[in-house]
């Protein structure tokens, strides 16, 4: 008996150092997105912020890099986070609704709708940026199996040693430096640019065989609206304000038709420039895809006005729970647009 | 206990197996949105390394060889998607714009000529073509066809093995591919492009 517990014990002894060397391990091999591709690590930041807020974004880049929560905190007192990563297709948007659910429930959900136009998983890379950081969940099997392309398997997402082994002579100074720590590098999911690279010639706009949005992607609308509803959450969707690539008439169209069919409130910014006040010869970082910091700050006041007046979206700041963290947060945001462009705010 | 143990070996080795035998991963679409390009995504797709690569590109001379492919020919220069972009031999292009690449990392190149676009990529160092898109209707391609011509002209000029999706119609030789798209049987537009 005695000599059966000691083997026992031994064997489990045996599994459990397996078992942590093979966490540590895999941990050292995935990617860190810390310094390199920091986009990859937007996802898992919303965790340590989770709860509490009004409003929530969903969509791709256009959506981390052209509103900052932290100026509708300053100008409205709106508490907002953005859950944005690179080509996040609308179905990945849907599981991260679903997910985000499960910490809080926001009063309105504000969906970027520049996915609509892409039907089919762009490519495992930007796959691995969205879903890689994500929490354990039914929702993150549903981001997989929704995502992957042909050439992916599941299991590697469950097991990513299986997937990124090949880094072990290719690891930087970044994996050990951020193995058991990370850092935030947005601002309540915005990231910050504060450089200014201005519009110049855009490429044609190409004419396409078809402008219907696909299949796959309505019903992952569909299924957004009555998530949204079911949560007792306004579905909110906008378009960002970018030059290019080209948000076509028909496109607009059909999002105008979904969004009248339902009652739900759609604000086209493409159309608003001007009214938003933007100079795509200063409020762009690169060349009219994107807002840089000034151009963020103008749609988001922008915004932050039709959230409050449209929507009904309180004050928090003279909240006695709310109002000292959000002071705190905005006192670190201004100090990094000081530290990055000399501007006392 | 012995058995579990098995059991449990068993599964870890054929995981395993499983997943390194999986295809090299798409190097990736990261677009400009990225800013920096997927090396830490590609290298892990460079598991049989420079083997690998000389047989993919051994397989495409081969392919190429065997199937051919479009040639846009322009003021006597030559520019076939997938081979290298050789700017000297064009006339002064009025722009060039850095767009998200469609197909590969990092960002393309949009060179605006005059009746025309040309969209470069990267493959390592070298900078090749990946389309040519027609945006005047003076412009003819190598065979003739032009935008505001008919259906029937460019099967004239092109015969009917071609691909049809709604009102597009796509050729192909080898990895390149001409695409025409109509309007009331109008050519409206014309791309050659790599089909990669």
């Amino acid at each position: 008996m005695k000599r059966e517990g000691r083997t026992a014990l031994s064997v489990g002894g045996v599994l459990i150092a397996f078992g942590m060397a093979f966490i540590l391990i895999s941990e050292l091999l995935q990617p860190k997105y810390m310094t390199e591709l920091e986009e990859g690590s937007f996802i898992s930041q919303y965790y340590r912020e989770a709860g509490g807020h009004d409003v929530i974004f969903l969509g791709d880049c256009e959506v981390y890099a052209n509103y900052s929560p932290m100026e509708l905190y300053r100008d409205y007192g709106i508490t907002a986070y953005i859950r944005g990563t690179p080509q996040q297709l609308v179905w990945m948007s849907y599981y991260i609704a679903e997910e985000t659910f499960q910490y809080e429930t926001p009063r309105v959900l504000v969906f970027n709708v520049n996915a609509m136009r892409y039907s089919e998983p762009v490519s495992e890379a930007y796959n691995r940026l969205t879903i890689d950081q994500m929490r354990w969940s039914p929702s993150k099997t549903g981001i997989i199996l929704a995502s992957m392309t042909e050439e992916e398997q599941f299991l590697s997402y469950v097991f990513p040693i299986l997937r990124y082994h090949s880094r072990f002579d290719k690891l930087t100074q970044e994996d050990f430096t951020y193995l058991f720590r990370v850092r935030d590098n947005t601002c309540n999911g915005f990231q910050l640019h504060t450089e200014t690279v201005p519009a110049g010639t855009l490429p044609a706009k190409r004419i396409l065989p078809d402008y219907q949005f696909g299949d796959i992607c309505c019903e992952y609308l569909d299924k957004l609206r009555l998530l949204c509803e079911e949560k007792g959450t306004e579905l909110v969707l906008v378009k960002a304000p970018s030059l290019y690539p080209y948000w076509y008439e028909e496109y607009d169209v059909q999002i105008r038709k979904y969004a009248a069919k339902y009652g739900i409130s759609y604000y086209n910014f493409v159309e608003q420039s001007d009214e938003i006040g933007l100079d795509f010869s200063k409020d762009t970082y690169d060349g009219g895809y994107h807002l840089n910091l000034q151009g963020a700050g103008k749609l988001s006041r922008y915004f932050g006005r039709i959230l409050k007046e449209e929507h009904g979206l309180p004050d928090r700041r003279l909240d006695a729970e709310i109002a000292p963290v959000y002071d705190k947060k905005l006192q670190e945001y201004d100090r990094i647009v000081e530290e990055r462009t000399g501007d006392k705010r | 206990m012995k058995k579990f143990r098995k059991v449990f070996v068993l599964w870890g080795i054929a995981a395993l197996l499983t997943a390194c035998g999986q295809k090299a991963a798409p190097t990736g679409n990261l677009a400009k949105d990225i800013h920096i390009d997927a090396d830490s995504l590609k290298n892990t797709e460079k598991d049989s390394g420079v083997e690998t690569r000389e047989t993919e590109i051994s397989a495409r001379e081969t392919a190429k060889e065997e199937q051919g492919a479009f040639c846009f020919e322009y003021e006597g220069a030559a520019l076939v998607p997938g081979e290298p972009a050789d700017l000297s031999a064009l006339p002064k292009y009025a722009d060039v714009s850095e767009v998200p690449s469609c197909a590969f990392g990092g960002n393309d190149n949009v060179y605006h000529f005059e009746l025309f676009e040309l969209t470069t990529y990267y493959d390592g160092d070298e900078e090749r073509i990946y389309s040519v898109y027609f945006t005047d209707p003076n412009l003819p391609t190598t065979e003739g066809l032009r935008l505001g011509d008919t259906v029937d002209d460019m099967k004239a000029l092109y015969g009917e093995d071609y691909a049809a999706e709604e009102n597009a119609y796509t050729y192909t030789r080898g990895e390149t591919s001409l695409c025409v798209i109509t309007q009331n049987d109008v050519v409206v537009s014309i791309e050659y492009r790599l089909e990669r």
